[in-house]
């Protein structure tokens, strides 16, 4: 592997030592564009109390591009499907390629910008659980529930986080 | 021969039915069938020879019953499904069908009937027999559907090939014991991309009513006829379905293979093709959702600009917020029309992929479009996010981009420093950013001069519609809470929408 670039170390380095309440990421020893991601579910939210296992991989040309997110737990949000893919407009790059690689085709164009950092997208990611927003929805049979009968689906996604997101 | 000689006396053949009969008794019309598919037989055109191949003064049944041994490359004798109704088994002289089509364009139909009364069923491989079939047959009923009507040539082939492109299986698709229209179609395209050839199966054939091809007589056009091959092809097919032929399984496969590209028209085929179509839309509309990117003489001609003093943190520090990287008085930075200022190499990297400035998104191009110029906005010319004062400092009360803004002090627009990229400054964990564009999306040390209070989003309407980098929907509320007023520094919709949603209280600060 090429060097890696002196922004991912600055990165790493400063979220090691300056960390965000709640949120941790921490790379692999053998390959360190490749984090460990925890998030704990913001209070007030129906992911409170959990905490939920994201893996970020920041490819070759970041910060050009995002980096690649997913969440490893289970989740009931209607921007997160099943495979744990999230639906977030920063987590894309413009409208040249990503929305034929995402699953939803006709997302709005990405939000990516390289002046954005680990720090900033994860604590996107955090705000998205506090805020599910069902009219951009990845998992479409999550936010047709959410729209039809949010209650029941806050009170779906409050029990698998009891079941999946254990701290 | 029945008439040789007796021109008096025209013997009239029916296509339809095989049936033969004298003119002057019946007239032109078959009084067996009522086709109207009939040829004069004449000594140099005898369409009877079309179908049966033997020896005219050797009995038929005895002909047929050996002559494997004598005529063994002879496949129409094999083949001759007329055999047991041919009143008159001639021997044939194809070469003199009247029927003479367009230079380059040999239009060629041959119908024949494999089962009826008496007859055998076809045989089995109609590889052996269509060849020589289609090249020595040219019916005459082709001639008499296509009489007054102009030559061939002048229809469009092109349209012709189009529809049939690629080849369809060389067999016969269909099983035996149907009434069959074998429809050869070749011309000046065969050698180019293959022969075509189209069977078609359709349910009734006379000599019990009347065949298709009086029916078409009056046909205007090739095309006509070939679109209702097509159509009856399908018809097919969708009944042949299950049996035994993979293109009818695969048909919509097969037409995108057919089509090229998956698309025809508005019709797609295929995923691939689907996203190509989305691609094409979004890159027509892209100009109003997101910018392309900046051309390399834009990125070339930004201003740059040594750093100073001015644009430090409090702690004497700035870094540029790609790379990361420290930047010291001195060090020369690039300087985007929003006053954004990066290393040139970093900025420049993400400008020739996206016309967004990473802090605000405003682009760098000229607002009328990339198409334009290939120059970067000027302050005069389009001053639309913010002044820029290493260009050309600007009366923003002259300046119909930047109303006078209410609240400028000391901090305020007016003489407003060069803002850095970013600063971080040791001992605080949030990064201060004095031109009011904060690196993380942190609401507690959110920090913004009074006079950025409503920012450079108070723009006319007009001015605001251009600017590409507001690009997100606006049904969006992340984008109504971020890219709105509310957030006013900069623009960066992820802070200001996390802004509302972490704390509420970051955009009024």
């Amino acid at each position: 592997m090429a060097a890696l670039p002196k922004r991912i170390v600055k990165e790493t380095e400063r979220l090691m030592a300056e960390p965000v309440p709640g949120i941790s990421a921490v790379p692999h020893e053998d390959n360190l564009r490749y984090f460990d991601v925890m998030i704990h579910g913001p209070s007030q939210s129906p992911y409170e109390s959990g905490v939920f296992k994201l893996e970020l991989f920041l490819p070759d040309d970041y910060p050009m591009t995002p980096p690649k997110i997913r969440f490893l737990t289970k989740i009931y949000h209607p921007n997160i499907d099943k495979l744990g893919r999230i639906c977030l407009d920063v987590l894309k790059s413009t409208f040249h390629t990503p929305f034929l690689q995402t699953p939803t085709r006709l997302t709005r164009a990405g939000n990516w910008s390289p002046a954005l950092q680990i720090r900033t997208i994860l604590l996107s990611i955090q705000a998205l659980l506090g805020a599910p927003n069902p009219d951009d929805p990845l998992a479409n049979d999550v936010a047709q529930r959410w729209k039809e009968d949010e209650q029941a689906a806050i009170q779906t996604a409050r029990e698998w986080t009891r079941q999946y997101a254990k701290a | 021969m029945a008439d040789n000689g007796s021109q008096q006396r025209e013997l009239l053949y029916c296509h339809a039915c095989a049936n033969e009969w004298y003119r002057h008794q019946h007239g032109l019309q078959c009084p067996s069938c009522d086709s109207e598919a009939v040829e004069i037989i004449e000594e140099r055109s005898d369409p009877r020879h079309n179908h049966v191949d033997i020896s005219d003064d050797e009995d038929e049944d005895t002909v047929m019953g050996n002559n494997d041994d004598r005529l063994p490359h002879n496949p129409l004798h094999r083949h001759n499904p007329w055999r047991d109704n041919a009143p008159d088994p001639d021997e044939p002289d194809i070469e003199h069908v009247e029927w003479n089509p367009a230079p380059g364009v040999h239009f060629a139909r041959t119908s024949f009937r494999s089962t009826g009364p008496g007859m055998r069923p076809r045989p089995q491989d109609p590889n052996d027999i269509f060849a020589p079939l289609f090249q020595s047959f040219s019916t005459i009923l082709e001639g008499a559907a296509n009489a007054g009507r102009p030559p061939l040539r002048d229809d469009p082939p092109r349209a012709v090939s189009q529809i049939h492109r690629p080849a369809f299986p060389a067999r016969n698709p269909f099983p035996e014991h149907q009434h069959h229209h074998i429809h050869h179609h070749h011309g000046p395209w065969d050698g180019q991309q293959g022969g075509r050839s189209v069977f078609t199966a359709t349910g009734r054939w006379p000599p019990n009513g009347p065949g298709p091809f009086p029916n078409d007589r009056n046909g205007q056009n090739v095309q006509n006829v070939l679109a209702t091959l097509l159509q009856t092809m399908q018809a097919g097919m969708a009944e042949q379905r299950g049996q035994q032929t993979p293109v009818a399984a695969n048909l919509p496969a097969f037409i995108a293979q057919m089509l090229g590209n998956g698309a025809h028209g508005d019709a797609v085929f295929s995923d691939e093709a689907l996203d190509r179509i989305i691609t094409q839309m979004m890159e027509q509309t892209n100009t109003n959702s997101a910018p392309g990117p900046a051309s390399a003489a834009a990125i070339a001609a930004l201003p740059k600009k040594q750093a100073e003093k001015s644009m430090m943190g409090q702690d004497g520090k700035a870094e540029c917020s790609v790379c990361m990287d420290g930047v010291e008085i001195g060090d020369e930075v690039t300087v985007l029309p929003c006053n954004h200022w990066f290393h040139g190499d970093c900025v420049g990297a993400w400008l020739k992929e996206h016309d967004t400035c990473p802090h605000c998104r405003q682009g760098i191009m000229p607002k009328d479009g990339p198409q334009q110029a290939d120059a970067p906005r000027s302050p005069g010319q389009a001053p639309r996010h913010t002044l820029n004062p290493f260009m050309n400092p600007i009366d923003p009360n002259v300046n119909p981009g930047t109303p006078p803004s209410p609240g400028s002090g000391p901090n305020g627009i007016n003489n407003q420093p060069p803002m850095p990229g970013a600063f971080i400054q040791p001992g605080m964990q949030q990064p201060y950013v004095p031109g009011g564009y904060p690196l993380y999306p942190e609401p507690t040390n959110f920090v913004r001069p009074p006079g950025q209070h409503q920012g450079p989003y108070s723009q006319p309407p007009s001015l605001q519609q251009q600017q590409r980098h507001r690009r997100r929907s606006a049904t969006s509320p992340r984008s109504s809470n971020g890219g709105e007023g509310s957030s006013g520094g900069g623009g960066q919709g992820v802070t200001g929408w996390f802004r509302n949603l972490r704390g509420g209280n970051g955009g009024n600060r």
